[in-house]
C-alpha cells in the first residue's frame, strides 16, 4: 500500500507542475478514476480541462481519446462504425474514440440527446453494440465530460437521470494569481505533457482499484452516517428529490478511495464530508424556487447538520 | 445509552426500558414478603435477560422458556401449601416474571409482564395496606400507564422514534391518567362497601335454621333439632388447640323451669380482681354475619372488644347497641383460661331456682353431694351428668312441662342445652352460684385464610360455677365425644373447593365489603396527614430506616449493575473520547457535533497540541472505525497520549 500511495502522490506532484492551481481538481479526478467512476467537469473553456485529462492518461500509462461534441455529432462518431473494405470485400469495424481508457468528451451538453444517450449508455454498460455486434470497452474506462455553464443557447442540458451516472461533478475554477502568472511566464506546456513518462501500467492501476474495494474497511458506524445523510436529502426542504441508492454507493466508494489516498485502510466521516459537495449536488433535484442558490453550499450545510458518528 | 447524546428515542427502547423498570418496582414491592431464593432467582433472570438482550443480542428460544415456565408452575403446585397461599402465588408470579423477561419480547409479552406486575401489586395489597403500599401503588400505576401508552405506539409501528422533548411531553401527559383515575377510585371506594349483596354467598345459604345461637334457651318444646351448616362468623387469628375454642356470647342467669334468660344485665364495673389481665392473650378479628341479634362473640374470656356502640356486661358478655343486620367486623382481645376471676357476686341472682322445682331433682342433688365439700360438690354433680348414663342427642328430646325432670329421670337423651341447664340448676340447688353461657364451640381452621370458620350448628351452651375467693370456673357437662366440633363441615370431595371458595369469600368481606366508611375516612385522613407531614410518616426507627435503605440500595445497585452490563464496551471508548474532548475544550477548542475528529484536530492552531491531538485521533480512529474492541492496553496507550497533552 505504501508503494502505491507514493506513486499516486508522485503523480499528483509531477502533474501539478503542468497544472498550476488545479491540484484539487486533479485529486478529485484521480479519486473518481480509482473509484471506477466517470467525471463531469463544469467549467468555462480555457481553464485546462484537456490538460488535466491528458495528464492523468499519460502518467497512468493509459490511452486517451477525445470527442468534441457539437449538435451534428452522431452516435457513430463516438462509437465507431463499419466501413466496407474494397480489397477484402468485407465490412471492417473502425472503433471510435470511446475505445480508449480515458475519454475526454468536451462540451457534452452541445451534443443531441441521441448522441448523449449513446455515450452515457456506453459509460454504464462498458460496451457498445454496433450493427448487432457487441464490442467490449477496455477494462479501465473513464469518461471525463465537460460542459460549459455559461453558454445555454443551442445546448441540450443532460437530464437528471443521466447526471446520476457521473460519479462526481467538479469545476476547476480560475487559477490563483500566482499560478496564472507562472503560466504566463512559461507559456502553455500542453506539448510537454504528451511526453510524461508513465508511473504505472495497466496492471498496477487495476490492482489499486481492486485493493480499494477489498482492503479499505467501512464500519457500520460510517454506513449509518451515510444513511443519515441520504435520509436528510430525502426529507430536506430545499430538495424535491433526494439521493438514489446509486448515489449512496458512490458516497461510500469515493470515501474508500479517499481514505486509501490518505494512507488509511478504514473510512472516517471526513472522507465522506470532504467529497459530499462533489458527489451529491448533481444527483438531487432542487425545488424550483431554490434553483438559483449555491447548491454546493446547501449540500454542505445539510451534511454539516448531521452529527459525526462518534 | 448516554441520553444526552441521543436526540431521538426509539419506541422499542423506551418500551423495553420501562418494562424493566416495572419489573424492578414489582420486585422491590414484594421482596420482603417472599423467600430469598426466589428473589435471587428473579434477579439473576432479570440481569441475564438484560445481558443477553443488550450485550449479546441473543434470545433464549421461546419454546424452551415456555417448557421451563410449565415446570415452574408444576413445581409450585407440587409444593403447594395452603397456609401460605399468597406468598407462594407471589413467588410463582415473580419467577414467571423473571422468565418472561428472558424472551424476545413482543407486544403480548410486554402485556404479560405488565399483567404479572399488576398481580404482584394486588398480592402485595393482600399482604400489607400500609403507606408503603400506597407509594408502590402510585409509582406502579404511573409506570404502567406510561408503558401502556408507549406500547400502543409500539404496536402500531415498532420503528417509531420520538424526540426527547416529545417523549417528555408524552410521559407528562401519562401522569394525568392516574390523577384522572382518582375521582373514579373515590367513587368505588365509597360505593363498594355499601354493596350489601354478598357476591359469593352460596356457601351461606340460609337453611332451615334450627341449631344456632339464641339469647333464650328453651327446653321441652321440640323433640328434634336439625343441624345448620350456615356460617355465623369467621375469626381471623392464629391456630390454637381445640380445647380452648369456647366462643362466649351471652350469660344466662334466670331459669323459669323451661327456659333460661338473661334477666339482670349489669354493665361491667372494673374492680381489683377483674382488671387483672394476665395469661395467654389471643387477638381475633371477627367477621360476624348478620344473625339478627345483638350479642358479640369472642374467645372465652374476652376482655376487650373494639367496635362502636359496644356494651360490656359484668358477666363478660358483650352486645352491640345496634341490631346486627349487616356484616360487621370487630377486634377481640381474649385471655385464655377456664377461670374468670371475680368477687362479691350477687349470690341471689346466681342462686335463683324456680319455685316449683321438682323435689326429685332436689333429692338427687342432695344424695349426690352428701358428705362433700366445695369443689368436690361440683365435681360429683359434673360427673353425674358427664360420665353418667345420659346420652347426647338431637333427636328424642323430652317434650314436657318439666323438661329437666323428664331428661334426668325418663328420657336421658338431650342436647347441650339439657346438660347445661340441668347442671346449672343442680349447682344452684347445692348452693353454688352458677350461670349458663351461650355461644359456640370449636370451629374449622382455614389454613389458607388463617381464620376459624364457625357454623351455626356449633352453637353450644355450657356452665360457669362460682368458687368463692377465686371466681367463675367453666364446666362443660355435655359429653364431648358425641360431637366433634372441630369438623363442622361435611367432608367429601367438594370440601376443599368449598373451603377455597370460602377463603375467597372471606377476603372479599375482609378487604372490600367490611371496609366500612369509617375506616375509609380514617384511612384517607391518615393518608392526608401522612402527606402533610411526610417526616412523621417515615418512621426513622432502626427497622424503618434499614428497610428504606435496603430499597434505595437495591434500586441503585440494580441501576449500576444494569449500566455495567450494558455499557462497558461503549463506555470505554465514550469515556476516552469525552476525556479527549474535555481536554481540548480546556485548550479552547470545542468540537461541533458534525465535525469528524481529524477535521476538528486540523483546525488547531498550536502545532504541538495539534500533533499530539492527531496522534490520539489517529490511534483512536484506528480502533474505533475498524470496529475493533478497545483493549486495556490500547486504552492505556491512548490515556498516556491524553495525559501528555
Amino acid at each position: 500500500m505504501e508503494k502505491e500511495i507514493n506513486k499516486i502522490e508522485y503523480i499528483t506532484q509531477s502533474l501539478s507542475d503542468y497544472l498550476q492551481g488545479k491540484e484539487r481538481a486533479l485529486a478529485l479526478s484521480l479519486i473518481s478514476f480509482f473509484s471506477k467512476g466517470h467525471l463531469l467537469i463544469e467549467d468555462l473553456p480555457g481553464l485546462g480541462k484537456t490538460t488535466l485529462a491528458i495528464g492523468i492518461a499519460k502518467s497512468l500509462g493509459l490511452s486517451f481519446g477525445r470527442i468534441q461534441c457539437t449538435s451534428d455529432l452522431l452516435p457513430t462518431d463516438i462509437t465507431g462504425l463499419s466501413i466496407y473494405n474494397k480489397s477484402s470485400g468485407e465490412f471492417e469495424f473502425h472503433p471510435g474514440p470511446i475505445f480508449n481508457n480515458i475519454v475526454l468528451c468536451d462540451e457534452i451538453n452541445r451534443a443531441t440527446p441521441k448522441t448523449q444517450s449513446a455515450l452515457l449508455e456506453a459509460m454504464e454498460e462498458k460496451q457498445v453494440t454496433i450493427e448487432g455486434k457487441t464490442y467490449k470497452l477496455p477494462k479501465l474506462f473513464c469518461v471525463i465530460a465537460t460542459q460549459n455553464p455559461a453558454e445555454q443557447f443551442g445546448t441540450f442540458p443532460l437530464p437528471e437521470s443521466q447526471l446520476d451516472r457521473f460519479m462526481m461533478k467538479i469545476s476547476i475554477g480560475y487559477p490563483s494569481r500566482d499560478a496564472e502568472k507562472e503560466i504566463l511566464k512559461i507559456g502553455s506546456r500542453r506539448e510537454e505533457i504528451y511526453l510524461i513518462e508513465p508511473v504505472m501500467d495497466h496492471e498496477e492501476v487495476m490492482d489499486i482499484q481492486e485493493e480499494i474495494v477489498k482492503k479499505v474497511y467501512i464500519s457500520d458506524k460510517i454506513l449509518d452516517y451515510t444513511l443519515s445523510i441520504i435520509q436528510a436529502t430525502r426529507g430536506n426542504g430545499y430538495l424535491a428529490t433526494g439521493l438514489s441508492t446509486r448515489g449512496a454507493l458512490t458516497i461510500t466508494n469515493t470515501a474508500k478511495t479517499n481514505a486509501y489516498f490518505r494512507g488509511r485502510d478504514f473510512v472516517i466521516p471526513e472522507d465522506i464530508k470532504e467529497l459530499a459537495e462533489y458527489t451529491i449536488p448533481h444527483r438531487v433535484i432542487f425545488k424550483e424556487e431554490y434553483e438559483n442558490l449555491n447548491k454546493r453550499e446547501i449540500i454542505k450545510s445539510l451534511v454539516d447538520g448531521i452529527p459525526a458518528p462518534l | 445509552m448516554i441520553l444526552k447524546n441521543i436526540q431521538q428515542v426509539k419506541i422499542g427502547h423506551a418500551v423495553n426500558a420501562i418494562s424493566y423498570l416495572i419489573g424492578i418496582m414489582a420486585f422491590v414491592g414484594i421482596y420482603e414478603h417472599i423467600h430469598g431464593a426466589y428473589s435471587a432467582f428473579f434477579i439473576s433472570m432479570f440481569l441475564a435477560s438484560i445481558y443477553f438482550e443488550y450485550r449479546k443480542n441473543y434470545y433464549i428460544p421461546r419454546r424452551a422458556l415456555t417448557a421451563f415456565s410449565v415446570l415452574v408452575i408444576l413445581f409450585f403446585f407440587y409444593k403447594f401449601d395452603s397456609s401460605e397461599l399468597i406468598t407462594q402465588t407471589l413467588e410463582a408470579l415473580l419467577v414467571l416474571l423473571g422468565i418472561k423477561f428472558l424472551e424476545k419480547k413482543q407486544v403480548r409479552d410486554y402485556m404479560q409482564i405488565y399483567a404479572i406486575a399488576l398481580f404482584l401489586l394486588s398480592g402485595l395489597g393482600l399482604m400489607t395496606l400500609g403507606m408503603d403500599f400506597v407509594v408502590y401503588f402510585l409509582i406502579l400505576v404511573f409506570l404502567l400507564s406510561v408503558a401502556f401508552v408507549l406500547l400502543t405506539y409500539y404496536a402500531q409501528d415498532s420503528s417509531l422514534e420520538f424526540s426527547k422533548g416529545s417523549m417528555a411531553k408524552l410521559v407528562a401527559k401519562c401522569l394525568w391518567i392516574p390523577l384522572l383515575a382518582i375521582p373514579l377510585s373515590v367513587v368505588m371506594f365509597v360505593i363498594l362497601p355499601r354493596t350489601q349483596y354478598p357476591l359469593l354467598d352460596f356457601l351461606n345459604r340460609p337453611d332451615r335454621a334450627k341449631t344456632g345461637f339464641t339469647d333464650r334457651v328453651r327446653l321441652g318444646e321440640v323433640s328434634s333439632i336439625q343441624e345448620d351448616a350456615s356460617i355465623v362468623f369467621r375469626a381471623n387469628m392464629e391456630k390454637v388447640e381445640e380445647s380452648v375454642l369456647y366462643w362466649r356470647g351471652i350469660a344466662l342467669d334466670y331459669f323459669d323451669g323451661t327456659s333460661w334468660r338473661s334477666f339482670e344485665k349489669r354493665l361491667f364495673v372494673p374492680n381489683t380482681r377483674t382488671t387483672k389481665i394476665e395469661g395467654r392473650r389471643i387477638r381475633q378479628m371477627i367477621y360476624l354475619e348478620p344473625y339478627q341479634n345483638v350479642y358479640l362473640f369472642g374467645l372465652d374470656k374476652p376482655v376487650f372488644i373494639s367496635t362502636r356502640y359496644v356494651k360490656k356486661y359484668d358477666d363478660l358478655s358483650y352486645s352491640s347497641s345496634i341490631y346486627i343486620d349487616r356484616r360487621m367486623r370487630y377486634e377481640v382481645l381474649s385471655i385464655i383460661g377456664d377461670i374468670i376471676e371475680d368477687e362479691n357476686i350477687d349470690e341471689e341472682r346466681y342462686l335463683q331456682v324456680p319455685e316449683n322445682i321438682s323435689s326429685r331433682i332436689v333429692d338427687l342433688v342432695n344424695t349426690t353431694i352428701r358428705g362433700k365439700e366445695g369443689p368436690e360438690k361440683i365435681w360429683s354433680l359434673y360427673s353425674l351428668l358427664h360420665d353418667g348414663e345420659f346420652k347426647y342427642s338431637l333427636q328424642n328430646l323430652p317434650l314436657s312441662k318439666n323438661p329437666l325432670e323428664t331428661f334426668l329421670f325418663d328420657s336421658k337423651y338431650g342436647n347441650c342445652e339439657y346438660f347445661a341447664s340441668t347442671f346449672a340448676v343442680m349447682l344452684r340447688i347445692a348452693g353454688i352460684p352458677s350461670r349458663v353461657i351461650g355461644g359456640y364451640r370449636g370451629g374449622y381452621y382455614n389454613d389458607v385464610g388463617q381464620y376459624y370458620l364457625i357454623p351455626q350448628k356449633n352453637a353450644h351452651v355450657w356452665v360457669e360455677a362460682f368458687v368463692p375467693q377465686k371466681g367463675w370456673f367453666r364446666y362443660d357437662p355435655t359429653p364431648a365425644s358425641m360431637e366433634n366440633f372441630a369438623l363442622p363441615l361435611e367432608g367429601g370431595s367438594l370440601l376443599k373447593a368449598r373451603i377455597f371458595l370460602d377463603t375467597v369469600n372471606y377476603y372479599w368481606y375482609a378487604f372490600i365489603i367490611n371496609y366500612n366508611l369509617e375506616k375509609q375516612i380514617s384511612f384517607i385522613r391518615k393518608v392526608r396527614t401522612g402527606i402533610k407531614k411526610p417526616s412523621l410518616r417515615l418512621k426513622f426507627d432502626k427497622d424503618g430506616l434499614s428497610k428504606y435503605l435496603i430499597i434505595a440500595l437495591s434500586i441503585a445497585g440494580m441501576i449500576i449493575v444494569v449500566r455495567l452490563l450494558i455499557m462497558p464496551r461503549q463506555s470505554r471508548e465514550k469515556k476516552l473520547l469525552s476525556a479527549f474532548l474535555q481536554k481540548m475544550e480546556k485548550h479552547g477548542y470545542r468540537k461541533e457535533a458534525s465535525q469528524g475528529l481529524e477535521e476538528f484536530v486540523s483546525r488547531v492552531d498550536d502545532e504541538r497540541l495539534r500533533e499530539q491531538a492527531s496522534t490520539f485521533v489517529r490511534s483512536f480512529e484506528e480502533i474505533y472505525f475498524r470496529d475493533k474492541t478497545f483493549t486495556r492496553e490500547s486504552v492505556a496507550g491512548l490515556r498516556n497520549i491524553l495525559a501528555s497533552m
